[in-house]
């Protein structure tokens, strides 16, 4: 809620950096990088929906897989890129729709059953429908109708270019007068009843955009990786976003973003060890027990603010929210 | 109104004539809060009907009730942690745009001066940039008062506004009422007598879920039923 001038100034660098980075690197590093860039939009879109809203989604992987899955259907099967695209849309806003609806409708902990439910259901059908989507092997785009047409640092500018577009759209709406409606959603909903607030309405609304964001990560994911499998759809992938969200620290945005690079590299470098997933989780327990807020929470000690002990610190005069 | 086998409210006939200040008395566990929550849409009565400008309302849900223009207040002010006085006003004025104009900075700007003029004219600008969770009981309640105000309701549904006040509070908080009243038909529910007899252009004193007594101050003053009621559980 309140608004500070650091996180102001990490969002820019983070976003320049981002920016930056083809100009200097080689290009393996750049696939590196448009990867992380489409993780890091994953997490935002569960930013947007549980930081912001307070909506616990547990199958964020869901509004990721089915577009990506979709255009990999489309294009195996020798259809148009354009096609491929509308028809992944088509599919999101079903599933996005369907989705919400039952969850914002059971409310509460419902939410977490079926966001999950459809994530994990949706991961069965990948399994076991092999005639569409391949089963356990997946499915491979060709390379002509994928971003590979693109020399590397043109597909890595495109996903940059998406990838900052997201997140400035998500600032926006993260300090509007939504993201005021948002906030009094997340903070008493049963108030802004009172107010003449539709909440579920919102609630809707606001997994639908949720959904769109995750969606665009999925598309990018397809075009870029090429590879398919049902993992994208499945609950290992709907919980690991939870972790990088919480673990940056939620409604930032921007700890979300560094909390879903540092996790997917620190997986890619343990790697080797084979209990790496226990160091993740003791990794993840330590943030949470210590720094609840996330990593992006934590100062350095001689530049922690004091707080004063009368109310929380005073926020500019505008919605103040982000 | 039942909560599982508990009837709460039973028989239960109200009329609020517009313009009148209607005040609902009785002692602790008489049914005045959930009869409020029945009136506003947070509680869905077991059996009867509740008409509001003539239209049937009793299964509009609540959102849409504030939107026909019925305010209210809680007796237990919880209102929205992590959201200033300032956004929480500008959050209540902001409802009757369409959605599109809450993503418009200008707009947004806009509505937050409103607030902070609002919250001036109420004596709350100090409050602007505090959480409103973190605000004194009193102004907490104060501001509940302002939320339910901003968008002018016709009807006003106050839940013992002056609970847990310091006197000085009451006072000046009995003015603002008379104030109001003379704008707004309000429905107040307090356990201040005194304060209540001299506001209120019409009581009704409730006791186990019905209403036992109903007239005009001088009437339930003179009331034997009130007075045994009244005064016996209040001091039991
Ligand atoms: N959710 C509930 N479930 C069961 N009983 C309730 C509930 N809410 C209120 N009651 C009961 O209804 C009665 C009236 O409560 P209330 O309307 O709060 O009274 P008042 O506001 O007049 O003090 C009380 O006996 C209370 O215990
Ligand atoms: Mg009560």
């Amino acid at each position: 809620m309140v608004r500070s001038g650091g996180r102001e100034r990490a969002t820019t660098a983070v976003v320049v950096l981002a920016l930056l980075c083809p100009l200097a690197l080689p290009d393996f590093y750049l696939y590196t990088a448009a990867d992380l860039i489409i993780w890091a939009l994953l997490a935002i879109s569960l930013d947007v929906l549980l930081g912001y809203a307070g909506l616990p989604s547990f199958g964020q992987a869901a509004f990721f897989g089915v577009p990506a899955y979709t255009i990999g259907i489309v294009v195996s099967r020798g259809g148009p890129l354009t096609l491929a695209i509308l028809a992944a849309i088509a599919a999101l806003l079903v599933i996005a729709m369907a989705v919400g609806y039952f969850a914002t409708k059971t409310g509460g902990v419902g939410y977490i059953v079926v966001t999950m439910l459809a994530s994990f259901s949706l991961f069965q059908l990948a399994l076991v429908w092999t005639g569409l989507t391949g089963g356990e092997n997946g499915l491979y785009l060709p390379r002509a109708s994928s971003l590979a047409v693109l020399r590397v640092r043109a597909q890595y500018l495109v996903v940059a270019g998406l990838g900052s577009a997201v997140l400035w759209a998500s600032r926006r709406l993260a300090r509007s007068g939504y993201g005021l409606a948002l906030a009094a959603v997340k903070s008493n909903e049963r108030r802004c009843r009172a107010l003449g607030y539709n909440v579920e309405r919102i609630k809707l609304q606001v997994t639908l955009v949720s959904a769109g964001i995750a969606g665009i990560a999925g598309i990018l994911y397809a075009l870029v990786e090429r590879a398919l499998a049902p993992d994208l759809l499945g609950p290992g992938l709907s919980t690991e976003v939870v972790i990088w969200v919480l673990l940056g620290g939620a409604q930032t945005l921007v700890g979300p973003i560094m909390g879903a690079a540092l996790f997917v590299t620190l997986k890619q470098v343990l790697n080797t060890f084979e209990s790496y997933p226990l160091v993740l989780g003791l990794l993840f327990v330590a943030v949470v027990t210590w720094a609840p807020a996330g990593l992006i929470a934590l100062r350095p000690p001689g530049r922690r603010r004091r707080r004063s002990p009368g109310g929380p610190r005073p926020s500019p005069p505008e919605t103040g929210l982000g | 109104m039942r909560f599982g086998p508990f009837t709460v409210l039973s028989e239960l006939d109200l009329e609020v004539r517009a313009g009148e200040v209607h005040a609902i008395i009785g002692p602790n566990g008489a049914g005045k809060t959930t009869l409020l929550h029945v009136l506003a849409g947070d509680l869905l009565p077991s059996a009867g009907r509740i008409r509001f400008d003539g239209k049937d309302i009793t299964f509009v849900p609540m959102y849409r009730r504030a939107r026909l223009g019925l305010g209210r207040s809680y007796q237990i002010a919880r209102l929205f942690p992590g959201v200033t006085c300032q956004q929480a006003l500008q959050l209540a004025l902001q409802r009757d745009s369409p959605a599109r104009d809450w993503l418009s900075r200008g707009r947004c700007r806009l509505l937050a001066e409103r607030a902070l003029s609002m919250l001036e004219t109420a004596g709350m600008a100090q409050c602007a940039h505090q959480e409103t969770t973190s605000l004194s009981h009193g102004l907490q309640k104060q501001l509940e008062i302002v939320l339910a105000l901003a968008n002018e309701p016709r009807l006003l549904l106050l839940d013992e506004p002056m609970a847990g006040m310091s006197a000085s509070e009451r006072i000046e908080l009995g003015a603002r009422i008379r104030l109001l009243a003379a704008r707004q038909t309000i429905v107040l529910v307090d356990h201040d007598i005194e304060m209540v007899m001299s506001i209120a252009d019409r009581i009704s004193v409730m006791h186990n879920g019905r209403i036992v007594v109903e007239g005009s101050p001088s009437e339930v003053r003179a009331s034997r039923i009130a007075q045994a009621i009244y005064l016996g559980a209040a001091n039991a």
